[in-house]
This record gives structure tokens, C-alpha cells and sequence, in this order.
């Protein structure tokens, strides 16, 4: 077994290109594309938990399919388990599916509604290929109750489920071939709370009984703060900020992952008096224009962040923490709660802090 | 009660002889009689019962309905699944459903009745030739509804998963879109019947099709008193396979419309899945509350109640 | 003391289904204090959205009855007003925002026009027509605004006929109104209005259809705004900006807000009581700071305890046991007494309990549990 990182993307790419009109075709002006990922690099380890936080248009979710082969990326190599992946097709490909589930975030388009239970968890089993019908059947007997579902629900049909159930069910179908990653886009953001602690619980205590990565994609940082040991935050297609879970989240270097934490709604009442200082919009992902991407919105901008791309880099002093900020240095102790103000001129309330 | 209109229909079809004590082409010796106990419907100048020429033209437009329908949904179908499913522009699956897109479009841009018309001049009478110059504009249609529903569930999360899971693509073709992009189709389909009914009729009205009254046919049998020129003199010879075709057509246009509604309500709450709340649920919801007050670990079975006005916030 | 804004009294909203009906709200009693933003909170199917839709009566009444129980704004229990004059009161004295403002803004007109409409509908309500004279707007206090016994609102037509009425239809009439509209869209922190004025919804992002939905909303001086959820499909960081918003605008404009939401952070930043409801009814109600502190009734403080910025990074989540009832067939008693950890015989024999003042609290503070006092010793 190799002691590198399970998952290894260096530089990965996805563009969508947009089709031309027939004036800018005739005019011959350059093709334009939807930068949705643009040049990430991302290592994951065996047994480990990666979040990725974002907004929507940060291209996590993209992301999060590259690395599951869902999507082919346009540029940037793709590693698993030290082999070079993206040349995988057909059978090869297929073949190569066990090792990476995903479980998505529509609770209701996740199953398909005209299959059993059965049917619906035991697909990728059947898929891999030389099991028996029976087979099946037992094997999710006893997997289904360790996502909490009672084994013999087997016939029943995705709409008798509720919402939690129904993404215990699409957790139950990725682990049924014993993945070595698990990719979650969001499972628990169409959930009510109390079933998204239920569902973040079932989550770790399976890592601990399996060894099963994660990549949870989410834009729900307390989620993240939970499950994950390691955080990427991403904005407009690129990582700004990566490293473990308690420096970035409890010590944000970049501006980006200051204003996120800031703006999270706190259970606070003294948050009633509190106002965020961050404007502007996410702006669009074609083309975009050289410098920081951030740089429109940022509170530290300097004329640098317009020109030149900010690269990922190390800062002394918060080992393991790469940025993506010219001015990182100055910045990093500039606490989340800054970016809000209080009217009444009490002190800000901490933003989410571990209880 | 189902078990019995299917009886019925079988019979209607399989046996119209049983019906009437006139065999098919039966002369009598009773002509242009105006309708009466012995012949409900009249009879022409040959003497043939209309009532007995109009069941047995049942099974023949039925069946050539049918066939033409069923074939165009078959074979149409399946050109509309490839063009939706495998049509990544680039590979060999996007030229292929360029191609048959096209070419239905093509079809397309002819208005259908003229077309079948225009088929049916030159391939000559008879059932077959009806059969394939009506199919042969029949079928774009089919095409273009099969990839617009393929295309809607081609992107669902579930197809994902599918892949994700390795199913191969032809797999996921036949287990996951073909099931659910079968309801529509079939509503269509049984609406269709009357379309093309409708449409046959016209084709032998105007004289072409199928040969009255060697074969029966409604259409035909129209066409065929109404060219006798004494309409006026005996009214019930086009009256009877008239209402036979209006009856038939309003029929399947009913079932079709209930088919619809028996259909979309249920797989709408299907896919709301925000628990069904109705008598399917009762049992699972004993069970639960009792599990609820006895484990400590939770079972998601079905909870909530029937949302039926899906509300903001309450998704 | 004023009146309060609306005063729901003991409201139950029913939906028919099939042969059955079931109860989707029950009871319901609470207020709203001029100028005060109270929230509502609840897990999926708690009725809250129901009860949100149910005072301007904007439920679809053929499946949805309402049961029992009063509304009572400006004098006049809406619940016997008959449907059809209740677009008199829309608007005006009743407006409401929704979550998706993709789905409330209409596709196919521009964003001026929309903005038009709104303002258009007030002044002819107001001032009987629309004097097209260009005047700046009057200042945004709406407490100060002249309010009308409801009684009157409903006694004016709703289409408004006349000569004045038939000079104002169509476009150019309503270039007179641009001013206003700009004037409204810069209210809510739109820089360079004049650039979205004919914008198409869809051409526009998630917090900026908000922003104009609010804008709409508040164009209309409505004395009570209800927002459904509103910041629920917005970012993270574009929620805090439309929260920020609303925030200010409630100083500025001074309106009174009926906040529903799942989000107990939302509420949090933006209301001053809070009501917490489950299984369609209201069991705590009371100022936000108390509730959070020293909550009294033990849903309340599950959900607390549930909320995602209170996660820790080691052990398991707080979750709250079992799951939301089936409201077809409500547990018996107390409904949330099958997943209370203080639960006694009492709470499953006794019907509901009543929702009462608690003791050492404030005096709206109210909890509808048998045993409050002992809601601080659950861990």
C-alpha cells in the first residue's frame, strides 16, 4: 500500500465552454468559457476527511466529480491510489467505480422513484457484477441497519422515506461496495437540523468502523468543523485557503474565509445589533478577469490583487496552512468578527466558535 | 370489474360475429332499409347490414390503429431514447442522434395527413399500404417526445448515481429512464389512438386505403355510400360508421385524459415524497411511534403529514 | 402602548384531504407589537409556512379551511372577510416575500415595470389617483403614515374606475413613477439603480432579486410585512448582506415583520420575540435574548442545542430523538412528549398544554409545557 495521498489532483481544470453567436463567430472573437474549476490541486488521504467549503459558483461541486470521473476535466492530472486515472475508460472505468461513491444532495432525485430499496442500494453490487439476487438481498440486510434503517425495508419504495432517510439510503448505496472515498455534495443541507446532526453523527461513526475517506462538499461550516480533519475553502473555481480544520476555521488567514465565517447566523441574540461589512456580488465565472478573484469584494485589497494571481502558498508560522493572499502576512490576525459592526457599540459576539 | 371490460372489449374484437347474426359481407336481400329492429342501422343498396359491416370494421380499424401506434411508439421510442441519451456533441452517439434528429425534423416540416396522402396515392390500396404510408409520418412524433423526456431524466442525481455506480450505459437506459419515461408515452399513446383513427378514416374517406367492401372500414364505408350519391335519399349508411368513429375516438380520448390523471397526481406525490399520509402509511406510522418511545436510535420511517401544498421553507 | 399590528387568536387551519382532514395548525395565539419583527420557528411540516400563508389568506382555501380562531388586524378579523375583498388589504396593509424570488418575480417583465406596479397600486389606493408631479417621495417613517380603519380599506374598490384611474394605464403614465422607483431600489442598497431597470428577473443575481423583491414590498408601505424564508436559497454571504439590509430598514422604515424561518441564526440576527412551533403548535413565545438564554420548554432548547454553530469537534451531535409526527394522527397529549426527556404520564394523558405565562419571565414569555421551571436542568 502505497503511503502516499489516496486522491492526488494537481492542477485540475473543467471549463464549459459557452457557444458563440454567429456575429462573434463572424468577428472571430475568442470562444468564452465557464471557468468552474480552474487549475485546483487537492490530496486526500487514506481514511481521512476532507470538507470543502464554498458558496454556490465556487466550484466545489464540480470538483467534488472530477475526482469521482463523473465529469472529464479539461486540464490537470487526476491521481488515485498513485495511478494516473483520467485515461480510465469504458470497463476499466467501470471497474474502477468501486473505489469512489458519491452521495448527492437532492434527497428525492437521488433515488430513483420506480425502484425498491433493494433495487435502488443493491445497484452498484449488481453493477460490479457476480452476485446473486439473494446475495444482494443479504448483504444490505446487514449494511442497511448500520446507516439506521431497519433491515427489512428492503420492498419498500423511496416516497414511504423521509428526507433523512432517504440520504441514509443514498449513504447505504456508496458504501454497499466498500469505496475507499466518499464523496457527499451537500447531503445535508435539504435536511432539517436536528436530522443533519443524526445523519453528521451516522457519518463519523462509519469512519470510524470503516477506513473510509470523505470528501464532504458543503457550504455549512459547522458541518464541516465536525466531520472533516482537513478544510479547503473554495471561491469562483479556485482554493484560497487549505489546511486543518481547527487553524483555518478557529484562525482564518484569507480575507474570503474571514467574511464566510463572519457571516454564518449565530444563535446569538446580541447578533440582532450586528452588521455585515462585506458587499458586493459573487461575480461571474466566464472569463475572468486576471488579479484576485476575491479582489472586487475584499476590505485588504491593494492595487497588487488586481494584477497579479495570488498562488497557494505556505505562511510562516501557521504550519500546514496554505493561502492564496498577497498580503497574508498582514492579514492573519485580523479577526473574523471585524467584518461586522454593532450599532449600539457593544462588543461583537464571537462568530461560531467550537462550544 | 376490469376483469370484465376486458372481457367485453376481447369479445367486441376478437368476435363481432357473435354480435350480429350477419357474417361479413353478408347480402341481404333487404335493401336501403331504413333502420328497424332487424337491422339496428339500416341497410345500403346491396343489402348489407350496416350495423354488421360497422363491427366488423371495428376489429380492422382497432387493429390498424394499433399497429400503427404501437409501431410508432416502438420503433420511434427508440430512435428518441438514443438521440436523448447519447447525444454528447463530438462522439459517435451525437452524430448518430444529429442525424436521426434531422431527419425527424424533416418529417416534421410536412403536414402529416398529406403526407400520408401523398404515400398512400402511390403505394395503392389495401390495409397494408394504409398501414405503412400513415406510419411513415407517424413516427417523429414519438421521437421527439421520447428525447424530451429522456432529457429531463437523463439529468436527474439518480441517472448520477447509476453511473457513478458503473451501470453500464445501455443498463441505465433500459432500467432507469426507459421506466420513467414510459408514463407519458403511454398517456400520448392511448390519446394517439384516436389521432390516428381519425386520421385512417380521413385517408379512406378520400377514397384510398382500404377497399370497401371487400374490407370493412369505417373511413372507407363513408367514402364509399357517400360517393353512391344518395345520401340524402338514405342518410343511415354514412350515419352509422360516422358515430362509430366518433364514439371510438371520444373513448380513447376519455381514457387517455383519466389515464392521465390516474397517473400524475400519484407519481407527483410519489416524487414529492413527503410521506404519502394515506392508507399505505398507517402501519409503518404504528410501528413507529412505538419504536420511537422504545429505541434510542432513530428509524427514519415515513414522518410528517401529507404536504400537499408544497410551501416555501417547507421542502 | 399601542394595539398590536395582527393579533392571531386561537387559530387552527385545517387541509382536506380526500375523505379526511388534518389539522396542519392548531390553536395558534401570538402578536405582533407595532414596529416589532417577530419570528417563527420550526422544523419541516410545523405548519409555520401554513400559518404564515393563512393571514393574508393567501392559502388555497378549496384544500385549506380555516378551522377556528381569529385574525385580527386594523379592527377587522380577517378570517370572515370574504375572499374577494381581501385584495383591498393585500399590499397595502399586508404584503409578503417568499424564499425564491425567482418564482415571485415574474419572468416576462422588467424589473422597473414590477417596481412600477407596486407603487402604482399604493398611490391609487392612497390618493384615490396617481397625481403624476414628480415629487420626491415622503420621508420612510411608516409609523407615522395615516392608517385607516380596515373596515374603510375594504369599503373601496379594488380595480379603481374612473378618469383618474383610466389616465394612468400604460406605460408612459407610469414613466411618472421612475423617480420612485429609483428612489425605492437605492433604499435597499442597490448602487446604480438606473442600470437594472430593465433587467429581466433571471438577468439578475439571487441577492439582488431579493433586494427588489423587498424593495417591491416595502414600496407599498405595508403596516405588516410577513417574509417566508426568506434568505434560505441565498449564499451564505449574500444572506448576511440581505440580513444587514433588513436590519437597517427596520430602523429606517419602521415596519412591523412576521419572520418565519428554520433557521434559529437567522432569527437570531433578525427578530425581537420569537415563537418556536412543532407539530403545528405554538409551544414558546417570548423576547429572543430570553428564549435563548433561559429557554422554558424543552423543544426549544433541543433545537438550541441542535443548531449547527454550536457544534463541537469531538463527540456526537446533539440530535433530538425520534422523529416529527405524522400530523394525521398527532400523539396523544402533549405532542411533543414521546421524544421529551422530561416527559412524565401527565404529558401523554392530559390534552395540550396550555400556553401560559412562565414565572420569572417576561411578561409575553409563554411556554406551552406542564413542568417549565424544569426545562433548565435538561443537559
Amino acid at each position: 500500500m502505497s503511503s502516499g495521498p489516496l486522491v492526488e489532483a494537481v492542477g485540475l481544470e473543467k471549463l464549459f465552454p459557452l457557444t458563440r453567436s454567429v456575429t462573434e463567430m463572424y468577428r472571430g472573437t475568442p470562444r468564452r468559457a465557464i471557468h468552474a474549476v480552474d487549475g485546483v490541486s487537492l490530496a486526500i488521504h487514506s481514511g481521512e476527511s476532507v470538507g470543502l467549503i464554498g458558496e454556490s459558483g465556487s466550484g466545489k461541486t464540480t470538483l467534488g466529480w472530477l475526482i469521482a470521473r463523473l465529469h472529464d476535466p479539461t486540464g490537470g492530472e487526476l491521481r488515485f491510489a498513485g495511478e494516473d486515472i483520467l485515461p480510465l475508460r469504458g470497463t476499466a472505468l467501470r471497474q474502477w467505480r468501486r473505489n469512489v461513491q458519491v452521495v448527492f444532495q437532492d434527497p428525492v432525485g437521488s433515488l430513483d422513484p420506480r425502484l425498491k430499496v433493494w433495487q435502488i442500494v443493491g445497484e452498484p453490487l449488481r453493477a460490479q457484477g457476480g452476485i446473486s439476487k439473494s446475495e444482494v438481498r443479504a448483504r444490505l440486510r446487514d449494511l442497511l441497519p448500520t446507516v439506521g434503517l431497519p433491515p427489512d425495508c428492503l420492498d419498500q419504495f423511496p416516497h414511504e422515506f423521509s428526507g433523512g432517510g432517504r440520504q441514509r439510503l443514498s449513504l447505504a448505496r456508496a458504501l454497499s461496495v466498500n469505496p475507499k472515498l466518499v464523496v457527499l455534495d451537500e447531503p445535508t443541507s435539504a435536511l432539517d437540523v436536528a436530522v443533519q446532526a443524526q445523519i453528521l453523527n451516522r457519518l463519523v461513526e462509519l469512519q470510524r468502523e470503516r477506513d473510509v475517506a470523505y470528501l464532504l462538499i458543503t457550504h455549512n461550516v459547522a458541518a464541516v468543523r465536525y466531520v472533516a480533519d482537513r478544510v479547503a475553502v473554495m471561491y469562483l473555481g479556485q482554493t484560497v485557503e487549505v489546511g486543518p480544520v481547527r487553524g483555518v476555521l478557529e484562525h482564518p488567514i484569507h480575507p474570503y474565509t474571514k467574511a464566510l465565517l463572519a457571516a454564518v447566523p449565530v444563535a446569538d441574540a446580541r447578533r440582532r445589533h450586528t452588521r455585515f461589512k462585506i458587499g458586493g456580488d459573487v461575480p461571474s465565472l466566464v472569463n475572468p478577469p486576471p488579479g484576485c478573484r476575491f479582489a472586487p469584494r475584499c476590505p485588504f485589497v491593494i492595487d497588487r490583487c488586481r494584477t497579479e494571481d495570488p498562488l497557494l502558498r505556505e505562511i510562516p508560522g501557521a504550519s500546514g496552512q496554505l493561502v492564496a493572499c498577497h498580503r497574508a502576512e498582514e492579514v492573519r490576525d485580523i479577526v473574523p468578527e471585524s467584518l461586522l459592526t454593532t450599532v449600539d457599540g457593544s462588543p461583537v459576539p464571537k462568530v461560531a466558535a467550537p462550544a | 370489474m376490469v376483469a370484465i371490460l376486458v372481457l367485453g372489449a376481447l369479445i367486441i374484437l376478437g368476435a363481432p360475429h357473435l354480435l350480429t347474426p350477419f357474417g361479413i359481407n353478408q347480402l341481404t336481400l333487404d335493401y336501403n332499409q331504413a333502420p328497424s329492429w332487424h337491422h339496428p342501422l339500416g341497410t345500403d343498396g346491396t343489402g348489407l347490414d350496416i350495423y354488421a359491416m360497422v363491427l366488423y370494421a371495428l376489429p380492422i380499424d382497432l387493429g390498424i390503429a394499433f399497429a400503427i401506434a404501437g409501431i410508432a411508439m416502438v420503433g420511434g421510442g427508440a430512435l428518441g431514447l438514443i438521440a436523448g441519451f447519447w447525444d454528447r456533441p463530438g462522439t459517435v452517439g451525437g452524430y448518430v442522434s444529429l442525424v436521426i434528429l434531422r431527419i425527424t425534423d424533416v418529417f416534421l416540416s410536412f403536414p402529416s395527413l398529406i403526407l400520408a396522402l401523398a404515400i398512400a396515392v402511390s403505394l395503392g390500396r389495401g390495409v397494408w399500404q394504409l398501414v405503412v404510408a400513415i406510419l411513415l409520418t407517424w413516427w417523429p412524433y414519438y421521437v421527439r417526445l421520447v428525447r424530451g423526456e429522456t432529457l429531463a431524466v437523463k439529468h436527474l442525481p439518480y441517472v448520477m448515481a447509476a453511473r457513478a455506480a458503473g451501470v453500464t450505459d445501455g443498463r441505465i437506459v433500459l432500467r432507469h429512464i426507459l421506466r420513467n419515461v414510459i408514463e407519458p408515452v403511454v398517456v400520448y399513446f392511448t390519446l394517439d389512438i384516436g389521432t390516428v383513427l381519425v386520421t385512417l378514416s380521413t385517408i379512406g374517406f378520400v377514397g384510398l386505403g382500404v377497399n370497401y367492401p371487400f374490407t370493412p372500414e369505417w373511413g372507407s364505408m363513408i367514402s364509399y355510400y357517400q360517393q353512391a350519391g344518395l345520401i340524402t335519399a338514405y342518410p343511415w349508411t354514412v350515419l352509422g360508421p360516422g358515430l362509430a368513429i366518433f364514439f371510438t375516438v371520444l373513448a380513447f380520448s376519455l381514457l387517455g385524459d383519466g389515464l392521465r390523471d390516474v397517473l400524475d397526481p400519484r407519481s407527483r406525490r410519489v416524487l414529492a415524497g413527503t410521506g404519502t399520509g394515506g392508507p399505505s402509511s398507517t402501519s409503518p406510522a404504528e410501528k413507529e411511534e412505538e419504536a420511537a418511545e422504545s429505541t434510542e436510535e432513530n428509524r427514519d420511517l415515513p414522518s410528517g403529514g401529507p404536504s400537499l401544498i408544497p410551501t416555501a421553507g417547507e421542502a | 402602548m399601542t394595539e398590536p399590528v395582527v393579533q392571531i387568536q386561537n387559530l387552527s387551519i385545517d387541509y382536506v384531504v380526500g375523505a379526511g382532514r388534518f389539522r396542519a395548525v392548531s390553536g395558534v395565539s401570538l402578536e405582533v407589537p407595532q414596529g416589532h419583527v417577530v419570528g417563527i420557528v420550526g422544523e419541516t411540516g410545523c405548519g409555520k409556512s401554513t400559518l404564515a400563508q393563512a393571514i393574508p389568506r393567501l392559502l388555497p382555501e378549496p384544500p385549506a379551511t380555516i378551522g377556528e380562531g381569529r385574525v385580527i388586524f386594523r379592527g377587522i378579523d380577517l378570517v370572515k372577510v370574504p375572499l374577494w375583498k381581501m385584495p383591498a388589504i393585500r399590499g397595502t396593509g399586508i404584503n409578503m416575500i417568499f424564499q425564491e424570488p425567482l418564482n415571485s418575480l415574474n419572468p416576462s417583465f422588467r424589473i422597473y415595470d414590477q417596481v412600477a406596479e407596486a407603487i402604482y397600486i399604493r398611490r391609487i389606493r392612497d390618493e384615490g389617483n396617481l397625481v403624476i408631479d414628480h415629487r420626491p417621495p415622503a420621508p420612510f417613517d411608516y409609523s407615522k403614515r395615516p392608517t385607516t380603519e380596515a373596515g374603510e380599506a375594504l369599503l373601496r374598490p379594488i380595480v379603481p374606475g374612473g378618469a383618474a384611474a383610466r389616465a394612468v394605464r400604460g406605460r408612459r403614465r407610469r414613466e411618472g413613477l421612475r423617480d420612485e422607483v429609483l428612489e425605492y431600489l437605492r433604499l435597499v442598497r442597490i448602487n446604480d439603480p438606473e442600470t437594472i431597470l430593465d433587467l429581466y428577473p433571471h438577468e439578475l443575481s439571487g441577492g439582488m432579486r431579493q433586494r427588489v423583491m423587498i424593495a417591491m414590498a416595502l414600496s407599498e408601505k405595508p403596516e405588516l410585512l410577513i417574509a417566508d424564508e426568506p434568505t434560505s436559497a441565498l449564499d451564505v454571504t449574500i444572506q448576511a448582506q440581505v440580513l444587514t439590509l433588513m436590519k437597517e430598514l427596520i430602523e429606517e422604515v419602521n415596519t412591523s415583520i412576521l419572520f418565519i424561518s428554520h433557521d434559529l441564526g437567522v432569527i437570531a440576527e433578525t427578530a425581537d420575540e420569537l415563537g418556536v412551533m412543532y407539530a403545528g403548535k405554538l409551544v414558546e413565545f417570548g423576547p429572543v435574548a430570553e428564549l435563548f438564554e433561559a429557554p422554558r420548554h424543552p423543544y426549544t432548547k433541543a433545537l438550541l442545542h441542535a443548531a449547527p454553530t454550536r457544534y463541537k469537534s469531538e463527540g456526537p451531535l446533539a440530535t433530538i430523538a425520534g422523529n416529527v409526527p405524522n400530523l394525521s394522527r398527532p400523539p396523544s397529549g402533549c405532542r411533543f412528549h414521546p421524544r421529551c426527556p422530561i416527559a412524565r404520564p401527565k404529558c401523554r394523558a392530559m390534552p395540550g398544554p396550555p400556553l401560559e405565562a412562565v414565572e420569572g419571565g417576561s411578561a409575553n414569555h409563554r411556554s406551552a409545557c406542564f413542568f417549565p421551571g424544569e426545562v433548565a436542568s435538561i443537559p
